[in-house]
């Protein structure tokens, strides 16, 4: 059931976008441990260039799949599970390592968890029948975006948001950087997350076949070798 | 993630996923969590009670390490348990987050191995941490906090929910009080004035390697457990 006051539907945006909400997210780091570890970041600078190229890459590939998911739920007639099981192909399509692959479904699938507990609705319990082992993140994300009443340039915002804040918030934790300089990170994002948020809706609208399908190489290929120690304290 | 073989496919069922969610007493695994600060003998106390019980009830362990996998390596090399009954979890650099304000991860891993083995008993250790951490009550049905002699006798007076509200506080290596120049009753007097009602035990691990207190406590909780599934 879509909200039909939009500060409604704003509000269940300001708890879907806040660190503190059960979604399994903390343990993430988006590869800043790896990269911590290997010494490619040792100040704020390199932190907020790290955080700027996942953005116009992984997170935008991601983003235009919430925000499709959005589109294609608001405009499809029957039970939900069909295009979630085609959006949750177009996803997994976009994370060639399989350790992100299942990390992604893990998060879809805790995501998925916690929302059917705050906004009971068949479209998030359709999530459940995508896979067994979970939807894939972005498609979680957008479905609960949908059934929240937000559009797709606020749900890609959202996915955007978020994959400022996971690397940052690891980096906090595993390198000490300044809070404050972290915040005032994020802030200034706001001029390319709009923008790239823009642009992933503008993918929603096209072909499923033209949405960007941008990865980190070295990201990914430290995501590997992350998968394969044993040492670390978050898990991708 | 190195821990984990299986993610690629770590759930069986999608229809099974509120398993772990359900709420205590619904014939599902009774859920011990074990918390305490670093190093007061948590694994230790795990392993003991695997020792004591997995001959007569069906166990499976989740560890919550500062490092992935040091716990659970820990109970394997103690060979008190089959190595596929122990889980650790990736906790993030925050061990109490993991277990009281996001729990997605427990949970997770508490549904794979209830899949998995269907145990009567499920042992959560948490990662050492400090005493303000305690167990959500939608992850653990009771909880133990382990705290230890050598960390000096004031540290019942210093209270904090692990101390003053589990459902059982061990004090462990009491064989170390005469070295640090502990004072046992002093522990006793300020920890019942915390409690209340709640029990506390005085327990050496060094010298009772079976834990028997804590598994006699344990087998009563388990009783009661089985007893209001029964009911329900
Ligand atoms: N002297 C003495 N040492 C003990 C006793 N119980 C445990 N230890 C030792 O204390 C150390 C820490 O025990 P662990 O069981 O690893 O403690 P833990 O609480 O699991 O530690 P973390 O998981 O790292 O927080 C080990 O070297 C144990 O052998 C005891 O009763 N007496
Ligand atoms: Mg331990």
């Amino acid at each position: 059931m879509r909200a039909p006051d939009h500060r409604v539907a704003l509000h269940a945006l300001l708890v879907l976008a806040d660190g503190r909400l059960p979604v399994g997210g903390h343990v993430h780091s988006a590869g800043v441990e790896a990269a911590l570890r290997d010494g490619r970041l040792p100040d704020l600078d390199a932190l907020a260039d790290f955080v700027v190229s996942r953005l116009h890459t992984t997170a935008l590939a991601e983003a235009a799949i919430v925000a499709t998911t959005v589109c294609h739920l608001v405009e499809v007639a029957g039970p939900p599970v069909n295009v979630l099981g085609m959006l949750d192909g177009e996803a997994g399509a976009r994370l060639p390592v399989p350790a992100l692959r299942a990390a992604s479904r893990r998060l879809g699938r805790q995501l998925a968890r916690v929302a059917g507990r705050c906004w009971p609705d068949p479209v998030l319990g359709a999530l459940g029948d995508v896979h067994p082992d979970g939807c894939h993140q972005p498609v979680a994300l957008g479905a609960v975006a949908f059934v929240v009443g937000a559009d797709a340039t606020e749900a890609a915002m959202l996915s955007l948001h978020h994959s400022a804040q996971t690397p940052v918030q690891a980096a906090l934790k595993l390198g000490g950087l300044d809070p404050f300089g972290l915040a005032a990170l994020v802030a200034g994002l706001a001029p390319a997350i709009a923008e790239l948020a823009d642009l992933a809706a503008h993918y929603a609208a096209g072909p499923l076949a033209d949405l960007p399908a941008d990865t980190g190489l070295i990201v990914e290929i430290d995501a590997v070798a992350h998968d394969r120690r044993t040492d670390c304290l978050f898990a991708t | 993630m190195g821990s984990n073989h299986d993610h690629d496919h770590d759930h069986g069922n999608g229809h099974d996923h509120d398993d772990a969610d359900r709420p205590p007493g619904e014939g599902r695994a009774l859920r011990v969590g074990v918390g305490g600060p670093v190093g007061t003998g948590k694994t230790e106390l795990v392993s003991c009670l695997c020792r004591a019980l997995a001959a007569d009830v069906g166990l499976a362990v989740v560890t919550n390490d500062i490092f992935t996998t040091e716990d659970a390596a820990i109970l394997q090399r103690k060979d008190v348990l089959p190595a596929e009954r122990i889980m650790p979890v990736q906790t993030g650099c925050c061990p109490h987050t993991a277990i009281r304000d996001d729990i997605s991860e427990n949970l997770d891993a508490i549904e794979q191995l209830e899949r998995r083995f269907h145990p009567e008993l499920v042992i959560l250790e948490s990662g050492g941490d400090n005493l303000t951490a305690i167990f959500s009550q939608a992850l653990v049905d009771v909880q133990i906090f382990v705290i230890d002699v050598a960390g000096g006798d004031k540290v019942p007076r210093k209270g904090g929910p692990g101390i003053t509200t589990s459902d059982l506080l061990v004090v462990n290596k009491t064989d170390l009080a005469p070295l640090v120049g502990a004072d046992l009753e002093v522990m006793r007097r300020d920890a019942d004035a915390g409690r209340g009602e709640r029990p506390t035990l005085f327990v050496s691990l060094r010298e009772d390697p079976l834990a028997t207190p804590v598994v006699a406590w344990v087998r009563d909780a388990l009783a009661a457990h089985r007893r209001s599934a029964t009911a329900a």
